[in-house]
């Protein structure tokens, strides 16, 4: 019988067969997915900022160094064509259950 | 056309070019970070410096001479970034702003039409704001319009 972590992965594994995303670390390809994604620009003194939010989720097992708030990422790959190649920083890490984390991610201007 | 009392953008755009101009100083801190006017549509990168001039007020009426209130604000990612970086860059952009030909500097800038007669009230403070060190140099600009 499978554990609820075998379980949790599994579930995992078809939500990402179907919105992969693929994040660059340290020149490291993850695979995970996106959600609660928002984009916008605000205008504030000195310019334009790009306002791009979203959820970055991940196996955490396939991490030997957990990311950490302030990584730079790019999206290599996402389901979302506006976001790839695009760079990020990481905002907030966490850990819903033993699977996997969650970044949560906003946009850099180039 | 230009216009005479149009003066502010003109103050805001003299302080860009100021420390434009510094950035190509060899050996200067401050050489790969954008510098933008308070006002601009440009897209914001992580390291920043800020020219704003936020507010002109007539000094004596009538006489078309302005007191401009100015703050050059110096945006560094904490993420990419020491501290010891952050704090060359706001000492450098310190020096250039209170440097003693300041004044001269500006009206000898061909591109904005502006007679500075002093810079004065110079003031600093710093911050942490989203992840950045924040270092702003506020001061007020005694100026008018040249033509």
């Amino acid at each position: 019988m499978a554990t609820i972590a075998q379980q949790l992965a599994e579930d995992f594994d078809a939500v990402i067969a179907d919105f992969r995303v693929t994040v660059t670390i340290d020149s490291v390809n993850y695979y995970g997915t996106m959600s609660e994604t928002t984009k916008g620009r605000e205008l504030e003194e000195g310019g334009m900022f790009t306002d791009i939010d979203a959820i970055i989720t991940l196996k955490s097992g396939d991490f030997d160094t957990k990311p950490k708030a302030g990584d730079k990422i790019m999206l290599a790959d996402c389901f979302e064509c506006s976001l790839r190649y695009e760079y990020y920083r990481v905002q907030s890490v966490e850990y819903p259950d033993g699977v996997t984390l969650r970044l949560a991610i906003i946009g850099l201007n180039p | 056309m230009a216009y005479y009392n149009d003066v502010d953008s003109r103050l805001e755009a003299a302080l860009e070019n100021l420390v434009t101009t510094q950035k190509a100083v060899t050996g200067s801190s401050i050489a790969g970070v954008a510098v933008h006017t308070g006002l601009s549509a440009e897209d914001v990168p992580e390291d920043l410096i800020v020219c704003f001039a936020e507010a002109a007020r007539e000094t004596f009426t009538g006489t078309g001479t302005w007191t401009i209130s100015c703050s050059v604000l110096v945006y560094t990612s904490a993420d990419t970034n020491t501290l010891a970086t952050h704090r060359a860059r706001v000492s450098e952009v310190r020096d250039v702003m209170m440097n003693d030909g300041v004044a001269t500097t500006i009206n000898a800038d061909a591109t904005e039409a502006l007679t500075v007669i002093a810079l004065q009230g110079f003031a600093f403070s710093q911050r942490v704001e989203e992840r950045h060190f924040v270092g702003d140099i506020s001061f007020d600009v005694v100026c008018y319009g040249s033509e």
